[in-house]
């Protein structure tokens, strides 16, 4: 494995995200909790566009079915290796969007979270009509009302000013 | 569909791959902007013509090939009567495959990477904390830094039309177009224009054969789905198929080449160090925000391949005998010598994957080498090339999986009409198909390179590398 699949594993495991790609859930639950890591500043140097589920990096998919494919050594290769203070630190306070359960199951409420934040992000909606407009027309269950709830969990959590 | 509403003048543009190639007056404007010509000042290989003398061409003509190629594709469809594509769709989609690498670095990714260099010190020093929250937001991407370039540049922005326009081409190529998805997955499918012209291109300019697919039959067989999806007919599998060997080819043959691999190592890791080591923050961004400045302003015209010439001959007098070392290599044109080499095409899911056993090797042995020679550790380059994929996105997967992907994770897979379908299949369910047999496979390398310019690198060198060789047997 190389640095930037050993630092996916670790943070992902020290975010509680299950490293699994088994089914669709797990690798939709896997690519956005990794673009909300990432917009909270820990950087794992994955880039990411927009698909028909919102953000999603070809290069994380890859990543993690080969991390995932190193079952057997691991455990034995996380263990050479530990997270710094501050990655520890900023992944403990995101750590409840990939665990609690809320109103919807994670891997919707992930998707709400991250697609939302990357029309934001990239300038391409602000209000959340228009955002939710654009959701609709990639065919989200989303509405209004769910955007605006994602936008006070994104301020929650600091990933929005 | 009509191929443009922008049909005042027409300008001919002489390609050496594609022949001619017809631009709008909005399209010949942007070309002449100060913004687009600074791409023929970055070389399309990076440093390959250091070993293939005659690959110099640039990133100049490859825009003006791929665009040209989306022109071509755009006609096809037109002929199709297909209506998912407006006029004014067409003309962005073109104007967005011309525009796609205006925000290439220097030396195209050789400079775009640096965040993701690993040094020596870092491999071989497991137990350290490893950080993932840095200090710096590391560089952005090439396809992120030309939207900002679209968006802040003053001379693209007017040949474009306006603010608007230039925000929505720079949406197409950096896929990040949310309320018009159909159009990026035309420009970011597997049989993508970009790959189409730079294996062409790039096998002409090295002189080897290995990157010449069947370019007409393709685009003669590529048709669009209701859906919007691009495909190829199943007559043309077998292009479909060369095609995807021809990147691998190109990949072992050309890109990865081992002297190529070795000089732009050792300018990547020579950036990073200089980078870090704060002794050159007036001649090389520090993190992401700097370099999103400098190329929004003035600064831009001279982010060219001599940006990074400027800071290794600037490095040959550097105080740290590595990034002196690492320097001089280049500007002598002595690569770092190969030690060792493991490389193979391989099922993700055997258990000797290439390359693991002699990394492994080298992170617990390679610090008592180094001391044993008197050799700083950074002089040895430990390195790995992505791995090359036979199918880009299935490689990774067994054919089992690969079947289980949802539609959106096929999106960058070859698709394939089969008869009496409207909508494609990926090329990985071709039953009998070589991506559908090869779908697991991919083709990794790891490499160890040593940059020794002393009076006695002649005669230590066969000794290190005699030691070296034992780390690639498999247990």
């Amino acid at each position: 494995m190389n640095r930037q699949q050993i630092l996916l594993a670790l943070t992902l495991r020290n975010a509680q995200v299950p490293l699994s790609v088994k089914t669709f859930d797990d690798r939709l639950v896997l690519q956005k909790a990794v673009y909300l890591l990432q917009a909270a500043n820990i950087h794992l140097g994955y880039r990411y566009r927009w698909y028909l589920r919102g953000p999603y990096s070809t290069d994380v998919a890859s990543d993690a079915f080969f991390v995932v494919g190193q079952s057997e050594s691991l455990n034995d290769e996380l263990q050479r290796w530990v997270l710094d203070d501050t990655s520890r630190q900023r992944i403990e306070q995101l750590k409840p969007l990939f665990t609690t359960n809320g109103p919807r199951p994670v891997p919707q409420r992930l998707e709400l979270l991250a697609s939302v934040l990357f029309l934001l992000k990239t300038n391409q909606a602000e209000a959340p009509d228009k955002i939710a407009r654009i959701l609709k027309i990639n065919d989200k269950p989303f509405n209004e009302q769910d955007v605006q709830e994602a936008l006070v969990e994104l301020r929650k959590y600091d990933l929005v000013a | 569909m009509t191929l443009s509403h922008d049909t005042h003048r027409r300008r001919i543009v002489v390609d050496n791959i594609h022949g001619d190639i017809e631009l709008s007056e909005t399209e010949w404007r942007v070309v002449n902007t100060a913004t687009f010509q600074r791409l023929r000042s970055l070389k399309q290989l990076g440093m390959g013509h250091l070993v293939y003398p005659n690959a110099t061409h640039t990133r100049f003509a490859h825009s003006l090939g791929v665009f040209g190629i989306m022109r071509r594709i755009l006609k096809q469809l037109e002929a199709q009567k297909s209506d998912l594509i407006t006029p004014a769709d067409a003309d962005n989609l073109r104007l967005a495959a011309l525009l796609h690498d205006i925000g290439h670095y220097p030396y195209s990714h050789l400079m775009e990477r640096i965040d993701r260099v690993e040094l020596t010190e870092e491999a071989v020093n497991a137990g350290a904390p490893i950080q993932a929250a840095l200090d710096k937001t590391p560089y952005p991407d090439h396809e992120e830094l030309g939207r900002h370039i679209l968006e802040s540049q003053d001379d693209i922005r007017e040949a474009l039309g306006g603010a608007d326009r230039a925000k929505a081409i720079g949406a197409i190529f950096s896929r990040t177009e949310g309320a018009n998805p159909q159009l990026s997955k035309l420009i970011h499918s597997s049989l993508d224009m970009d790959r189409l012209d730079y294996l062409l291109r790039d096998s002409r300019a090295a002189g080897v054969p290995y990157g010449e697919i069947d370019l007409n039959y393709l685009l003669n067989n590529i048709r669009i789905s209701p859906k919007g999806m691009l495909g190829v007919e199943r007559k043309a599998l077998a292009a479909a198929e060369h095609f995807l060997l021809a990147r691998l080819f190109m990949h072992r043959v050309v890109y990865y080449h081992k002297t190529t691999f070795a000089f732009e190592e050792a300018c990547r890791q020579l950036l990073r160090r200089a980078r870090d080591s704060g002794r050159y923050t007036a001649d090389l961004p520090t993190d992401g925000p700097a370099i999103v400045t400098l190329c929004g302003g003035a600064g831009l015209s001279s982010f060219t391949d001599d940006f990074v010439d400027r800071v290794v001959h600037k490095a040959v007098a550097d105080p740290d005998p590595v990034i002196e070392t690492l320097a001089r290599c280049i500007t002598s044109r002595k690569p770092p010598k190969l030690l060792a080499e493991v490389g193979r095409l391989q099922k993700s899911s055997d258990q000797y994957v290439a390359g693991k056993f002699f990394r492994e090797r080298c992170r617990s042995k390679l610090s008592a080498l180094a001391d044993k020679f008197g050799v700083p550790l950074g002089q040895f380059l430990l390195c790995g090339p992505k791995p090359i994929k036979v199918e880009e996105r299935g490689s990774l997967l067994t054919r089992d999986e690969a079947k289980d992907l949802e539609p959106e994770e096929r999106e960058e897979l070859i698709m394939v009409y089969e008869d009496g379908r409207d909508e494609p299949r990926s090329i990985v369910d071709i039953d009998g198909s070589l991506a559908n047999h090869l779908a697991d496979h991919s083709f990794g390398i790891q490499r160890l390179y040593l940059a020794d310019l002393s009076t006695d690198a002649e005669t230590r060198f066969p000794e290190i590398r005699a030691e070296v060789r034992k780390w690639t047997e498999s247990p």
